[in-house]
């Protein structure tokens, strides 16, 4: 490996390519010293450019390499976080998985939100239940985010997990949902709001320590990740810049602290060919290839779906869901409110289901 | 925040140096640089930069703050009672029963609540009967507090308000004494170019704290930019509705008020559309029917839909939409984080909006379904072409 | 090569390198730049020049062949490496190339990263070589590969099933690098070792044993660890790029191991995609295979848009299965079928 493309300032770059250091292996065995005196850095400049070359405690390439072998046994140990949607979750491989970046996008109303809250609530799943007992960090950028519809949902679901537990009949089920609570459910969700694009990225810059702090995180939500990035910003290509940069820090961060990412995107209308357009996620091409996972949600004859749009270990399937009181499900709303007439059109697939925003009609 | 100059954030040595000689003053400058963009830029060792990069960061993110704070801070402290959280917040009741009933209580406060709807079916009298129920004390179901209502067509009519409050109210507005104290409440902004009410909404702010305004109405958000910003001039509209989206949702939570827009409808022609084109399964194409009884011949198309397009549609929190079929008019929720798809029919009186009897339509049913939401459809119409992502 | 006063030549007296240092030469490749009959006649000016000039001979293995030489190597001694999909080995002649770089361009979703783990699987399975996959965007997933493997497998008809995989799941080393600089340390580091395999023959256990039996190297994607560096104002991205594509090319020579390395798109002119290493990149690999999904379908087309030995042009339709990339055969009644795989 060439000296120039060491990660260090231009102007020891120069002073080291000047004295003749320009290959690695020319630094491989000179001391911090000798280095200075040969190429008139200062001793400082030259300890560090050592240090960047041979790092403390760096066994060089095989520190982190694993072999199939061993990435196949973590990830058949590796615990989803499920949707509380059994078709979404078929489709899904069991469910959103740590250590993976998943970007799920759709139309205004078609439940981005709603799937995002949902996952930073069903993390906390106790272990015993073959959860991951874990907390979530959710980043709002739209303000969409609505703490009583968290509580609503969060309640539905202690309600599903106590049932859960109580009906294995194994006290020790039971024991590991008394600790759980609305409080504590509330409580395990980290929000941030962050109100322009710079805020957005600072908060991915502090994660890392976020993360240090609170090893129980097992989720991050950034919904939405486009909002900001498709307002004032004029240069496209530093935008591409800015967001594939994010997009890597995003999975280091996955990959590091065994957190599952979560990115909600927008659509946005691109035109094709004359008076047609259609409607694709945005933030365009470049970005489609920063995520390790595609969820598109859409509409379709007034039915909500989920769809795998792309993932290396997943089929692409197509599975519905709806968007109910207690959250999302895989089947309608049972318990209907007082106000809801019973005699709302039983033949369909359910009285909660909103009408097309969505992807279907109009010819 | 972004506009937080570095040498207000405690970044010392040799870095501010650099940072200042390379004219990078503020945070936003830093951090939309890639980390070797600054080891070039300023000659720093790369572990020099991201602790600087690290250090500038932690100063301009958002406080964190788990749900649960939220929640205190939201709920008003009387109502936590022995300990159980109960998830009815404070609401903004628009006084229709099955409405308010479906929306948890009415409009919800720390988001935007757009009303959708062509010409003269009601929109600006809601507007106005929320302007009048935020002004009355929170014991009735009000929110104590003035209104700021920003009029951009010149509709507001304060004969109008007055004759709302005092025919639906009667209680609560016995004399002129009380009329003339809501019609002080009510402070009525005229912007008169986009540009003008981007620039009040920035100012806004200050007079939120000065006047305790509870409640913001922008009646409408389309009338100016749709009118100023042709089809050419597109990406620059969206542009500017979209820093009126972020400033409407800041001032929304940052007062935690609900901040309500009315929006105009537009005709789509009839190109044919297509589903949108993710490449999968190939889907029935579903034909819109012509609603039969559609009064009005300006949207003889058949299918109208929001102006304004799909990006605006993602900065709204909740829909309503307001439309008229076979002479009966109906209100719809067609967004929301809380409610289900649900239509009420309604009518007007001197009063204001009436819902017309208890009933309650399913929307999702079929009949009511002629106003589509923004990403109903590909779009045929210019109106709608905007941003071509570029990679 | 490195600075003339740590090379340690005999002939380097301290004389003598403040002879070169005054012509301002001071690494081998200063001195192979310099005019040397500028320097002069002089009994140390010879001594030094041939004692250098046979240094670089002695250090740079150049030897002379002919074409037939070569010729014959490239029909004979040369295995290829199979991507695990018969009918688009045929269109890249045969396979991928040892010594050489293959590149696959392609949108989203168009089956870069399955061709990746097809390719290691395959490999692994039939070569039993061992393969070092260096994952940049987080998309190498075990169980797939077991999944590919597995289809594979199946058709060879091995009866220890199980052990079979693991056998061929430890052969696959997956390696993390998420940024170009631990990329290229990487990099670097991957070539230290299989010097040291080379030299050794067979030394230190496991490791040693990878690096010998070590014959695909991928690097799936190339372009999400490069194209954050790129643009700005400065050179030092396109530097970073080079130093890459260097390590790429030289460890692809030196040890005769094929590289697949994965590069995505991004719209360029009329939103029609375009890769997103552009022309500077473009001469890196030896093979470039552009793949591109249909607009709502599920068939695939490969088609080889660069190949310095073979046809270029060519393209073959395939689908994404269950067991890796097929060849997209319509009418097959169980093309379909096919495509209805599970999650076991």
């Amino acid at each position: 490996m060439d000296t120039a493309a060491l990660p260090i300032p231009p102007s020891s770059r120069a002073k080291l390519f000047a004295a003749g250091f320009r290959r690695l292996a020319d630094l491989r065995k000179i001391s911090a010293v000798e280095l200075a005196k040969e190429s008139g850095l200062s001793q400082e400049e030259a300890l560090h450019i050592l240090r960047v070359v041979n790092p403390a405690g760096d066994n060089g390439a095989m520190a982190g390499a694993k072999s199939a072998l061993q990435i196949l046994q973590i990830e058949k140990k590796r615990r989803r976080i499920t949707t509380c949607c059994e078709t979404l979750d078929e489709i899904l491989g069991g469910g959103i998985s740590p250590q993976e970046v998943t970007e799920i996008c759709g139309v205004p109303g078609v439940g981005k939100t709603q799937l995002g809250i949902q996952l930073a609530i069903s993390v906390q799943r106790p272990e015993e239940l073959g959860g991951l007992a874990g907390e979530a960090v959710y980043i709002d950028t739209e303000g969409s985010f609505m703490v009583e519809r968290v509580l609503e949902m969060a309640d539905a679901w202690l309600a599903d997990v106590r049932r859960e537990a109580l009906s294995a009949q194994e006290p020790h089920l039971e024991a590991s949902t008394s600790g759980l609570s609305a409080e504590t459910v509330l409580s395990s969700i980290h929000y941030y709001r962050a109100y322009d694009y710079t805020e957005q990225l600072a908060v991915v810059n502090v994660l890392p320590q976020l993360l240090k702090q609170h090893p129980k995180i097992r989720l991050l939500i950034i919904d939405s990740v486009t909002f900001h990035f498709r307002q004032d910003f004029d240069d496209m290509a530093l935008r591409t810049r800015v967001l594939n940069g994010m997009s890597q820090k995003l999975m280091l961060l996955a990959e590091k602290h065994d957190v599952a990412v979560v990115l909600v995107n927008q659509v946005t209308t691109k035109v094709v060919g004359q008076n047609q357009s259609k409607l694709v996620p945005a933030l365009g091409e470049s970005w489609s290839h920063a995520c390790t996972n595609r969820v598109i949600l859409f509409w379709m004859e007034g039915q909500r779906y989920g769809h795998i749009y792309k993932s290396p270990s997943l089929r692409a399937g197509t599975a519905p869901y709806f968007v109910t009181t207690e959250g999302i499900r895989a089947t309608p709303a049972t318990n209907k409110r007082p106000w809801q007439e019973q005699s709302a059109s039983p033949s369909d697939l359910g009285s909660y289901r909103t009408e097309e925003l969505g992807l279907s009609v109009a010819t | 925040m972004g506009s937080k100059e570095i040498s207000r954030l405690n970044i010392e040595g040799l870095v501010a140096h650099r940072l200042k000689s390379r004219r990078l003053e503020t945070a936003k400058d830093v951090l939309c640089k890639t980390e070797l963009d600054l080891v070039e830029l300023l000659d720093l060792p790369a572990d020099v930069v991201a602790k600087a990069v690290a250090a500038i960061s932690q100063n301009v993110a958002p406080t964190r703050r788990t749900v649960l704070e939220m929640y205190m801070d939201q709920q008003q402290p009387g109502d936590i009672q022995g300990g159980h959280l109960h998830t009815d917040l404070p609401k903004l009741p628009t006084n229709l029963p099955s409405l308010d009933d479906a929306l948890r209580g009415g409009v919800p406060l720390g988001s935007i609540t757009e009303l959708v709807g062509p010409a003269g079916v009601g929109k600006t009298q809601l507007c106005l009967m929320l302007s009048i129920f935020a002004t009355l004390p929170t014991d009735i179901g009000g929110l104590d507090g003035k209104c700021v209502y920003i009029d951009t067509e010149n509709k507001f009519s304060a004969k109008r308000l007055i004759e709302i409050a005092t025919m639906r109210l009667p209680d609560s507005f016995p004399d002129e004494q009380a009329v003339q104290h809501l019609t002080s409440r009510v402070l009525v902004l005229r912007p008169n170019s986009a540009i003008d009410l981007l620039t009040r909404l920035q100012k806004l702010e200050e007079a939120m704290i000065r006047e305790k305004a509870k409640l913001i109405v922008l009646d409408s958000v389309a009338a100016l930019v749709r009118s100023e910003y042709g089809h050419d001039q597109l990406q620059q509209r969206q542009d500017l509705l979209g820093r009126q989206a972020a400033l409407l949702k800041y001032l929304a939570e940052t007062f935690r008020i609900p901040v309500v827009v009315t929006n105009q409808v537009m005709a789509q022609m009839g190109a044919p559309s297509q589903q949108p084109n993710y490449g999968f399964v190939e889907h029935e194409r579903k034909k819109l029917r012509p609603s039969p009884g559609y009064e009005d011949s300006t949207y003889d198309s058949s299918t109208v839909t929001a102006a304004l397009g799909t990006k605006w549609a993602h900065a709204v929190n909740t829909r309503l939409v307001l439309e008229r079929h076979a002479g009966q008019r109906y209100i719809r929720i067609a967004k929301s984080p809380m409610a289900p798809s649900l239509a009420f029919p309604y009518a007007i009186a001197a009063g204001g909006l009436y819902l017309s009897s208890s009933e309650v339509h399913d929307a999702s049913a079929g009949g009511g379904t002629s106003i589509l939401n923004e990403g109903s459809v590909t779009h045929s119409k210019p109106d709608d072409r905007f941003l071509m992502d570029v990679g | 090569m490195g600075a003339l006063s740590r090379l340690g030549l005999p002939c380097l007296t301290a004389e003598a390198v403040a002879f070169l240092d005054g012509h301002g030469i001071y690494t081998v490749e200063d001195f192979l730049a310099y005019d040397l009959y500028r320097l002069g006649d002089g009994e140390l000016q010879k001594q030094v020049i041939a004692g250098l000039l046979q240094h670089v001979a002695a250090t740079t293995n150049c030897t002379w062949t002919d074409g037939a030489t070569l010729f014959e190597r490239l029909t004979t001694s040369t295995t290829l490496v199979s991507t695990g999909c018969p009918s688009i080995d045929d269109v890249i002649g045969g396979g991928l190339r040892p010594g050489t770089i293959t590149e696959l361009v392609g949108t989203s979703a168009s089956g870069k990263t399955q061709l990746c783990l097809q390719a290691a699987a395959a490999a692994a399975l039939e070569l039993r070589a061992s393969v070092a996959f260096i994952d940049t965007s987080n998309s190498f997933s075990a169980h797939r590969l077991a999944q590919i493997v597995t289809g594979l497998h199946g058709k060879d008809k091995f009866v220890e099933h199980k052990q079979e995989l693991r056998n061929v799941a430890r052969r696959v080393l997956c390696f993390k690098a998420f940024d170009i600089y631990t990329a290229l340390r990487l990099l670097d580091d991957l070539l230290v070792h299989m010097d040291g395999a080379e030299s050794k023959r067979g030394g230190d256990g496991n490791q040693g044993d990878f690096f010998q039996k070590l014959q695909l190297l991928i690097l799936d994607s190339a372009s999400a660890i490069i194209s954050p560096v790129l643009g700005g104002a400065h050179t030092q991205g396109h530097a970073l790029m080079v130093s890459l594509s260097g390590l790429l090319r030289q460890i692809a020579l030196k040890h005769n191991i094929a590289v697949l390395v994965t590069n995505h798109t991004v719209s360029g002119e009329g939103g029609r995609p375009k890769p997103a290493l552009g022309e500077s990149w473009k001469s890196v690999p030896s093979v470039r295979l552009a793949l591109a999904r249909e607009d709502e379908s599920d068939c695939c087309t490969a088609t080889v848009t660069k190949h310095t030995i073979g046809a270029c042009g060519e393209s073959v339709p395939y689908v994404l299965s269950r067991d890796g990339l097929r060849a997209f055969e319509a009418e097959e009644p169980g093309a379909t079928q096919q495509l209805e795989w599970r999650q076991e």
